[in-house]
């Protein structure tokens, strides 16, 4: 994966913003805003997995939810390709939203509550066939029994109501029923956090067995690096509503240049002694997605802030290393090295 | 019948492809309502209560038969008998048959109890659904209006709605509904609020399922339980109520009979005192009917609210493996 | 079972523990044997429903009201006194004594152990009024000092916070300078970074490293992450339904595991680095209900080794390396077990099949 392969694009997004207003007092006056997402450019090729990487509050959540347009962006254009190239989707009804609907398809973070509980879950299959044209029940019970097949799911066990099945079955239900419809895009928000680990494998490799077999785009949403880096070929880096850094996901625990990223990774825990990293340690927490900081988002916690660092804020731009595809908001001159490998 | 056929056709095959599998695999053997009612039934104090209610409403509708008497056949001469063999629960002051009274009453009390709460019940879920699906200005217009109707005291809402639109039997349950959807309103409202914030929600607006199909097939069957179970005690409440207001001479017109008239006889300490079987009878008569009520209510609560359905071991288990307090 | 120790500060034997639900009673840890090393950094892992917590939670006679332990006991020795845990009263003083004194408690939920009504300085504080003769003033003083060493920043006026003014990752802080105020002997810590995020908790394992390394406090963590025990942990203990099935030190478990399923926990995980074409490890099917599992080997069901001496009787402990044990039957007398010569040709199928149940 070099990175040299044309892939043609499907979603883009340019300068997405979504603030949430913070109201305050009996008058709920508006006091602030909560910028969860604050200023993303995103493309996402056909057949492409990008992993969004972040820690709890950088908005990771919000900007899937933005691109499954279930949230309506704050500014910011959302263009997509419905069949003549891209076009903006940012705002379309009607029609246009319903093929959109068909093509992108969410699946959420929580397992036990993503279906309906009144609903035997393969009628929720069903209908959302229905729903998307497809007219004959035979046709419909055909194609259930498809996607269940890519998720190792028995069509008997379609019968049951979702509180029947244990969280990791759901998820892999979540994702038959996402694929029912043969969508391009799947935005796929921690799908794997709530469950166990051997489980988070077998929902892990489903993902990427069907992404090979249909060559769906993913959009998949983590707080883990290992899972993130492992499913995806591009990983964007968000803190603080902003993407500091866009990479090779392959190399990533290698090749990083943002301060920020290199102490993620080296915080990450890792059973592969020989890429364990002398730990960098962050200042402080976190600032408020309220009161962000002027300039660099990081900058309040970052070792090697500098003077322009707390007055401008930097943008993406190509970084250091050959890859075309890595891209860095960072304004040292020269990447910092990563941490020395540990000794043992 | 036609799945018979299916079935017996598909099990001559010896080996049904996954094909097959997958469709028969779709089909329904048991809908959730059997579930619901098998549980239902096994609930002592839910079949209890059923049972009291069934027996008191067909004795209402034959009454005539059990009783051999008209509720309006007047005999000066039985003027106030103490129960007997002839008059089992004896006579009033026109020498009526009070166990006919008491039964036709039933008729009354029961049609007033049962239309008021389906009426309100109905109301309140439509606007309710609509406020807590919507939210926005017209959440806000109906919430400021349910906030005024409920600022009356009930009592005087109840009166004022009576001489605007007059005594009778449907004015009353139009009097209750219009008086008291703001309860079933916002308990819908709420539950409402809240299924909207639920991931599966989320997942059918995401799927671009159309509004109605989202609030009335997927939201609607999720808070059904809190509103069946409403409607359900609001059927007492409203006979109680139309007790209260016949009473005070306000419900239905004293012409006919309901159990709230037959009350209003004991208005005098002199009948309360000396002619008993007056007013206990149609006391009596409230309290059963309003008890078998309550308990095929507390029933149905615990049949369809799932919360409350009794919690599987796997449950119990997980959340004592995780330290958590098993809840009851 | 027990590894060849030569001063154990709590020593678990037998331990069974069992649930009543409405369902009946299950047993809910089977035989439960652990020696924990005084020193020592001992990782408890497993996954949800393995008992992990339970066992914990019975070492400081913690467990719910329906939970009971039947069998086995809890001998917890300080200052060369053996104590027999198991055997005391739930809500005696005995038990009370070493609770929050002898063995510091820390949990995942900090909001809801700590009481958002109360400053958080007072109920550090309120764990040594409970097991000392103190003034308030000299408690305050302790308390910052303990804040000030676990590194909470402004520790002299941190003390008068409460907790919602505080992270997540200043929240543990707070529940580890609760839990070590009394200057206990052993910290338990039941998945204290599960809802952290990991540069914060990478802070949090620093400082509980550096507590067992400086100070020399014994640590039991449990935790589900092998990354984290990999960095951590001297000893592993691995759980599986109620039975520790593998035990030994870090480098025996890790890098040489006996047990199929720890081999598969092991492999599961996709850790940073890792080859993309290799499909992730899973285990068949799901854990099923510690009820209907009661003889022969608990992992049988799932595991892609099972023989049919697997199904019935007792499975012993078998020692494959000094002071490291598993309960497998493939495990043979020289201390190789057969899956792992087999294991490297044998990749579960990457779905995940549904076990047949």
């Amino acid at each position: 994966m070099t990175g040299t392969e044309a892939i043609a694009s499907l979603y883009r997004a340019s300068k997405l913003t979504k603030y949430f207003p913070v109201r305050r007092g009996v008058l709920r006056r508006h006091v602030g805003d909560v910028k969860a997402v604050d200023g993303v450019d995103l493309e996402i090729g056909r057949g492409e997995t990008v992993a969004v990487l972040g820690e709890s509050g950088c908005g990771k959540t919000t900007l899937g939810r933005v691109l499954a347009r279930l949230e309506r962006p704050t500014s910011g254009v959302l263009e997509y390709d419905l069949g003549q190239g891209l076009e903006d989707v940012t705002r379309t009804s009607g029609s246009d939203e319903f093929a959109f609907r068909q093509r992108v398809q969410m699946i959420f973070q929580d397992p036990y509550t993503s279906f309906n509980p009144r609903q035997r879950v393969g009628d929720a299959i069903a209908e959302l066939l229905s729903v998307h044209g497809m007219d004959s029940s035979e046709q419909r019970a055909d194609r259930i029994t498809e996607v269940c097949e890519m998720v190792n799911i028995r069509p008997e066990y379609l019968q049951r109501y979702p509180h029947e099945f244990s969280g990791g079955q759901r998820q892999r239900l979540s994702i038959a029923r996402g694929l029912s419809v043969r969508p391009e895009l799947i935005v796929a928000d921690e799908i794997v956090s709530a469950l166990d680990v051997s489980i988070q494998a077998q929902v892990v490799n489903i993902l990427r067995t069907v992404q090979g077999e249909t060559r769906v785009s993913i959009l998949f949403i983590s707080h883990d690096v290992g899972v993130a880096q492992y499913i995806s070929r591009r990983t964007m880096v968000m803190y603080l509503g902003k993407v500091v850094e866009v990479l090779n996901s392959a190399t990533l625990h290698e090749r990083a240049e943002h301060p920020y990223t290199q102490a993620l990774i080296s915080a990450v825990p890792t059973m592969d002694e020989t890429a364990r990293r002398e730990r960098i340690v962050l200042r402080g927490d976190v600032p408020s997605p309220i009161n962000k900081p002027s300039g660099c988002p990081f900058h309040t916690r970052c070792s090697y802030v500098m003077e322009v660092c707390r007055v401008e804020e930097p943008l993406l731009r190509a970084a250091r290393d050959a890859d075309h595809l890595h891209q860095v908001a960072c304004h040292l001159p020269e990447p910092p090295a990563m941490s020395p490998l540990r000794r043992q | 019948m036609s799945s018979h056929t299916h079935n017996a056709a598909s099990s001559l095959q010896p080996v049904p492809t996954p094909r097959q599998a997958g469709r028969q695999a779709l089909r329904k053997p048991e809908s959730s309502l059997h579930a619901y009612a098998r549980s239902f039934l096994h609930n002592r104090n839910a079949m209890l209560g059923l049972t009291v209610i069934v027996l008191m409403v067909l004795a209402a509708v034959f009454a005539e038969q059990i009783t051999g008497y008209s509720p309006t056949q007047m005999n000066p001469a039985q003027s106030r008998q103490p129960p007997s063999a002839d008059h089992w629960l004896g006579t009033d002051q026109l020498g009526r048959d009070v166990f006919a009274r008491v039964l036709h009453g039933a008729r009354t009390s029961i049609y007033v109890g049962v239309a008021a709460s389906l009426l309100e019940t109905l109301l309140g879920t439509v606007l309710g659904a609509i406020a807590g699906y919507m939210r926005g200005p017209i959440d806000g217009i109906l919430m400021r209006i349910s906030e005024v109707v409920m600022t009356f005291p009930n009592l005087i809402l109840v009166m004022i709605f009576v001489s605007l639109l007059g005594q009778g039997v449907n004015n009353v349950v139009l009097v209750f509904a219009l008086s008291g959807w703001m309860t079933t309103f916002r308990l819908v409202r709420s539950e409402f609020m809240s299924l909207r914030e639920e991931t599966f929600v989320e997942a059918t607006r995401s799927f671009g399922y159309s509004r109605p199909r989202i609030v009335f097939k997927h939201m609607l069957p999720n808070a059904l339980s809190p509103i069946v179970v409403a409607f359900t005690i609001n059927i007492a409440h409203y006979i109680i109520a139309e007790a209260g207001l016949s009473f005070l001479g306000l419900g239905v017109p004293v012409t006919t009979p309901t159990w709230g008239n037959l009350l209003s006889a004991a208005e005098s300490s002199e009948v309360m005192k000396s002619y008993w079987w007056l007013w206990v009878a149609p006391a009596l008569a409230i309290i059963i009917f309003v008890t078998g009520i309550n308990f095929v209510g507390d029933g149905l609560r615990d049949v369809l609210d799932p919360k409350t359905r009794r919690t599987p071991v796997r449950k119990i288990l997980r959340d004592n493996l995780l330290g958590k307090r098993v809840e009851s | 079972m027990s590894r060849l120790g030569t001063d154990p500060i709590l020593s678990i034997q037998d331990l069974d523990v069992k649930f009543t639900t409405s369902e009946g009673e299950v047993h809910i840890l089977r035989q439960v044997s652990l020696d924990i090393e005084r020193g020592s950094f001992l990782c408890i892992v497993g996954e949800s429903g393995c008992g992990k917590s339970v066992t914990v939670h019975s070492v400081v006679q913690l467990l719910p009201e329906n939970g009971e332990i039947t069998g086995g006991r809890v001998l917890f020795t300080v200052d060369g006194r053996d104590q027999e845990i198991s055997s005391m009263s739930r809500y005696g003083a005995q038990i009370r004594g070493i609770r929050g004194a002898r063995i510091g408690m820390i949990f995942q939920d900090t909001m809801s152990s700590l009481n958002p009504a109360h400053k958080v300085g007072r109920q550090v504080a309120e764990n040594l009024h409970q097991h000392r003769k103190i003034s308030r003033r000299e408690a305050r003083e302790l308390v910052v000092k303990m804040f000030s060493r676990l590194g909470i920043p402004d520790a002299e006026r941190r003390v008068d916070a409460y907790p919602h003014e505080f992270s997540g990752g200043m929240r543990q802080r707070v529940m580890i300078a609760m839990a070590m105020i009394c200057d206990p002997d052993l910290l338990i810590a039941d998945e204290p970074t599960t809802a952290l995020d990991v540069t914060i908790q990478a802070q949090i394992m620093e400082l509980l490293k550096t507590l067992q390394q400086e100070a020399g406090k014994t640590v039991v963590l449990i935790t589900h992450n092998m990354g984290l025990v990999s960095e951590v942990a001297d000893d592993v203990a691995v759980m599986y339904l109620g039975r520790v099935v593998e035990h030994g030190s870090r480098e025996q478990v890790l890098k040489n595991p006996q047990h199929p399923y720890t081999q598969a926990l092991l492999q599961s995980v996709p850790f940073m680095g890792m080859d993309p074409n290799v499909p992730l490890r899973t285990i068949a099917g799901q854990t099923p209900s510690p009820a209907s599992v009661t003889d022969g080997c608990e992992f049988a069901g799932r595991c892609p080794y099972v023989q049919d001496r697997c199904l019935t009787g007792k499975i012993a402990f078998r020692q494959a390396a000094d002071g490291h044990v598993a309960r497998c039957v493939l495990l043979d007398e020289d201390g190789m077990s057969e899956c792992s010569r087999r294991d490297d040709a044998r990749v579960e199928d990457s779905s995940g099949q549904e076990a047949r149940t």
